[in-house]
């Protein structure tokens, strides 16, 4: 993580808790039962202060960031006093504004630019729930996706393709431009190896060239829906070239790496790269010649 | 709410059989095409958890593990988008300024007077009246079309009617959208101004190459004064102001590819295949039957065609598919009048007839012409309220939903169809009408059948085309 906050990076993270509601088979950072918020306060509020007020772009994380009470709002509002240029990303499981009092609360103070990230693990309340450790998690996802729909919140859905769910992506597409089509932007995002996802690895890896006739189907439904859609940490040698228009370089530059057959690839400048952090990459990946 | 077993809960649904397959659809439009038996099972309790098909079936809202609130409020909120074409109530405002037309179409449904007629124009009192009533609509987006008979003969009329809704809309501010229906054939100058002036959109139709659509209008050169018209629209009014309406006499049912041609030459990129009304003059034509098979025939051949133009990378939409496939594919409600519930009368649609009185429809008016004023909602100078939400209105309101009326209530299609009290009264003489020999349903059905095994076989071809027809 960066010690200083800077305009144009994608790397300016506030991390709020590491407590979640939601016990994710993947998760990378892996929750703690214990609250843990005053103990990232004081750093938060250092990377605030110290930041470049030109900053364009923060992204709000945990853990589940909305389970810290004020402390989130607090936030917001450093960030938009300092940097009143920036949008913030706040990444949450979204189960929080299924509740309409905090739905209330949350309009009231979220009064800048917002991007809401929320997971949909799938297109059936059975798979998500079990994916995302938590009974009761896919109707609460479900129900405040609709109520930040209603108040025109800017929401990006992200599905994180997983053993789990990668036959039913176009499905899941499906069920988006049915009961979910307000949303800017739906997010394909490969896995990556940390976390859980590492401790669980056989259980959850599915590697890309399984998945990526769905993929291209469900990015098409989108797409036709005129749904905003992007694939990311998935690198471009393991994508049907079909799928690189939508392809995005989201590995941030610190946790981003590349092997040595990269080297000889054409299309590194282009490629989102692998994650430095992870564990285990795919035996498919293999340079593009042009 | 039957509970078995296996202890997942049925939501309500309805079937029928397509083909080989079952073809199952749930309150709000959402479908599953399953083998034959699947229905059986899934009543019976007998699904297995572990399989993709109780996946799919939960995904599509047919099955549920509890009735909870947040799937209730789901599913209220998709109802209240797929009826969200109710908000603002009536939206289409037609006007008929005249009977009077210069031409003679074989199938003309407006039972339209020689050009020269008297008495068969809008009285300016009756007129100004009549925007009165529109503006007092509760819709703050309004359509006003100007229809007849040939609205082109009486400019006057049309730019009285412009400047007199211009005048009124100052105190009230609605969003008004002018559209004047018209053959172009004779289309002046002072009414390219005043088209030009208000942004007023031309419909017109054109119904196929030369031959064809001069034989349809009963006068020769019609084609070629209708091109010319055309080019003239297009440069002062540009290429997306005017667009036509395709009708399909019985000799068009010949011609499926070459009328699609006929389209692709003037640069439209658009047609909508729309069959014959049993109204006015088109009600003596023929066998309804035999016609309509023949158009199911005709309709076929030219999606098949329009379909293979956009695989080889031309856009070109055909209307009729796109606005049903939105009603099957989208959670979205369409436009399209014929085909919704409760019907498109009053609710989206209103006609103020040259003879003063107002009119459930378009051809509730055509029927006033042969003498039967039925569907005749009042006159122009009545109480708003007496019109729209009177008696005659209560009366049909009962019904004219596929939800409650016998036939519709169960059936599959119930989602992606319309109720049409005024076509079950001019063809089968009651409003309520009787589904087993109905034609409307007959063709409706037809056409749902066919657009569903379109999916089933060739989905992964089609669809993604006709998304794009859908959201362009
Ligand atoms: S919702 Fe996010 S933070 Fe919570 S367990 Fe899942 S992946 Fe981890
Ligand atoms: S070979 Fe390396 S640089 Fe090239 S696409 Fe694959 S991961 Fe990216
Ligand atoms: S008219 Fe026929 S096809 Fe349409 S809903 Fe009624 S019964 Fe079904």
């Amino acid at each position: 993580m960066t010690d200083k906050f800077i305009k144009g990076s994608n790397n300016n993270i506030i991390y709020v808790t590491s407590c979640c509601t939601n016990r994710c088979i993947m998760c990378c950072q892996p929750p703690l039962d214990e609250d843990d918020s005053t103990y990232h306060y004081k750093r938060n509020i250092n990377l605030i202060d110290t930041a470049d007020p030109e900053t364009d772009y923060v992204c709000i994380t945990g853990g589940e960031p909305t389970l810290s009470g004020d402390l989130l709002f607090d936030y917001m509002h450093r960030i938009w006093d300092k940097m009143p240029n920036s949008s913030i990303h706040l990444l949450t499981n979204g189960r929080s504004f299924a509740n309409a009092n905090y739905v209330e609360k949350f309009t009231k103070e979220a009064n800048g630019k917002l991007f809401v990230g929320i997971p949909l693990h799938s297109d059936n309340y059975a798979d998500h729930d079990v994916i995302a450790g938590a009974k009761g998690s896919f109707y609460a996802t479900l129900k405040g996706l609709h109520n930040l729909g209603i108040l025109g919140f800017e929401i990006e859905l992200r599905v994180i393709i997983l053993k789990q769910n990668y036959k039913r992506l176009d499905k899941i597409a499906e069920f988006i431009t049915r009961n979910l089509p307000f949303v800017a932007q739906v997010s394909f995002m490969g896995l990556e190896v940390i976390g859980y996802a590492e401790k669980n690895y056989s259980k959850v890896w599915m590697d890309s060239e399984c998945f990526t006739i769905n993929l291209a189907r469900a990015i098409d439904i989108l797409d036709n829906s005129h749904i905003q859609t992007r694939i990311f940490n998935i690198p471009h040698c393991l994508l049907p070239t079909a799928l690189w228009p939508f392809a995005c370089k989201s590995i941030s530059e610190w946790k981003k790496t590349n092997l040595g057959i990269c080297s000889n690839c054409s299309m590194i400048d282009e490629c989102c790269g692998l994650f430095s952090t992870s564990k285990r990459y795919s035996a498919n990946l293999k340079p593009i010649i042009r | 709410m039957i509970q078995r077993n296996n202890s997942y809960r049925l939501l309500p649904f309805k079937f029928t059989h397509i083909g080989n397959k079952e073809l199952i659809v749930n309150e709000v439009g959402d479908y599953l095409f399953m083998p034959n038996g699947t229905v059986q099972r899934v009543i019976s309790g007998s699904v297995n958890r572990n399989t993709e098909e109780y996946r799919d079936l939960l995904s599509k809202f047919i099955i549920c593990d509890s009735y909870n609130d947040i799937l209730q409020d789901v599913i209220a909120t998709r109802i209240r988008t797929k009826k969200s074409f109710l908000d603002g109530f009536t939206s289409l405002h037609i006007f008929v300024l005249t009977l009077r037309c210069n031409q003679k179409c074989v199938y003309c449904q407006a039972t339209s007077q020689n050009k020269d007629c008297v008495n068969k124009d809008m009285k300016i009192e009756d007129l100004n009246k009549a925007i009165s009533l529109m503006l007092k609509s509760p819709n703050p987006h309004i359509t006003m079309e100007f229809q007849g008979g040939e609205s082109s003969l009486v400019p006057s009329l049309v730019e009285h009617a412009i400047l007199e809704t211009e005048r009124q809309n100052k105190s009230v501010g609605k969003e008004i959208k002018y559209v004047i229906c018209t053959n172009i054939i004779h289309f002046s100058e002072e009414l390219l101004n005043l088209c030009e002036k208000y942004n007023v959109f031309v419909s017109t139709s054109l119904d196929g190459p030369e031959s064809i659509h001069d034989s349809n209008r009963g006068v020769s050169g019609s084609y070629k004064h209708f091109v010319d018209s055309l080019l003239r629209i297009r440069e002062r009014l540009g290429q997306d102001r005017i667009s036509p309406l395709m009708t399909t006499s019985v000799l068009s049912l010949n011609y499926p590819i070459e009328i699609v041609d006929s389209y692709r030459q003037l640069s439209f990129h658009y047609i909508f295949l729309r069959p014959l009304n049993p109204y006015g003059r088109a009600k003596e034509n023929e066998d309804w039957n035999l016609y309509f098979d023949k158009f199911l025939e005709f309709y076929k051949k030219s999606l098949d065609y329009i379909l293979l133009l956009n695989k080889r990378g031309e856009f070109f939409v055909e209307g009729f598919t796109a606005m049903v496939m939105k009603k099957i594919l989208t959670p979205f409600p369409i436009g399209f009048v014929d085909l919704q519930s409760p019907a498109g009368i009053i609710n989206s649609v209103v006609v103020y007839n040259y003879d003063g009185y107002v009119y459930c429809s378009d051809e509730s008016r055509m029927m006033a012409e042969s003498g039967d004023f039925t569907f005749r909602l009042g006159k122009v100078s009545d109480k708003y309220e007496d019109i729209f939400y009177g008696k005659k209105a209560q009366a049909l309101s009962r019904v004219w939903a596929t939800e409650y009326i016998a036939g519709c209530s169960d059936c599959a299609f119930q989602q992606y169809c319309g109720a049409d009290p005024v076509r079950n009264y001019s063809t089968q003489g009651d409003w309520y009408g009787h589904r087993p020999s109905s034609l409307f349903c007959k063709f409706h059905k037809a056409v749902f059948e066919y657009l569903f095994e379109l999916i089933d076989r060739r989905g992964n071809e089609v669809l993604p085309i006709i998304r794009r027809w859908i959201y362009d």
